[in-house]
């Protein structure tokens, strides 16, 4: 893949997980900043999505993790240790 | 889950609104009256609740797909003490209101911490499954925070 694809806002704002969680190339990041310096409304769309996940993040670590999910969780924890074996 | 919470809501209608019972119907159909209007707000709840709708948490675009209405920074608005206690509640609801299928990928991956690789191993979903549930949970939640602090703004 290459940068190509993100000239639109459309296109970067698609990508905005992915670029906050490492998983572009070096190539798409390139072009993905270069839009963000260039766009104020893109820009201020990072830095509020970027901003809500921090938030959620404090507000929610707290929460107690649904007993079905906290199942799943250990299953695969088990697994991953060979423990199920 | 559901049928509990209806219950629930019926007993409280009964002890609150027992006063209103005139007798002239009797206490059964009186009470099936009050069980029903609380199973249908019940459903009203749950269908307001539902989805995520892509059109509702992106931005507008024009026909070349460049942002056409202007996007708030509230960046700094939301270091304020006072609106954080009310971010808190914010933030709360919509992660309530978010599909389920939405809420076990973001809670695994951006609360819990778990990599994409492993979010998608412990719901038996793609990897790319994980992404996109994740990136609209986030959007949501972006979303439903704009909302508030827009508000707070023109307050």
């Amino acid at each position: 893949m290459n940068g190509d694809y993100m000239h639109s806002c459309q296109q970067v704002i698609d990508a905005l997980g992915e670029y906050l969680d490492g998983d572009l190339s070096v190539e798409d990041a390139q072009v993905f900043e270069m839009h963000m310096r260039d766009c104020p409304p893109c820009n201020a769309f990072l830095k509020t999505y970027k901003k809500s996940g921090d938030m959620a993040r404090e507000v929610l670590c707290e929460r107690e993790v649904p007993q079905e999910l906290q199942d799943r969780v250990q299953a695969f924890l088990k697994d991953r240790l060979g423990l199920n074996k | 889950m559901d049928a509990e919470e209806v219950a629930q809501e019926v007993f409280l209608t009964v002890f609150e609104k027992i006063d209103k019972f005139r007798g002239d119907a009797s206490f059964t159909t009186w009470l099936h009256r009050v069980a029903v209007n609380a199973a249908l707000m019940q459903r009203r709840k749950k269908k307001a609740d539902r989805s995520v709708s892509l059109d509702e948490v992106m931005p507008a675009f024009d026909d070349k797909g460049m942002i056409a209405a202007n996007v708030g920074d509230w960046t700094e608005r939301a270091e304020d003490p006072v609106l954080q206690q009310e971010a808190r509640a914010v933030i709360e609801t919509a992660v309530d209101k978010l599909e389920e299928i939405y809420r076990t990928v973001f809670t695994l991956r951006d609360i819990q911490g778990f990599s994409t690789e492993e979010t998608a191993a412990i719901l038996d979903l793609s990897i790319a499954a994980v992404k996109t549930r994740l990136h609209r949970a986030r959007l949501f939640l972006r979303s439903e925070l704009a909302d508030y602090f827009e508000k707070q703004a023109k307050a």
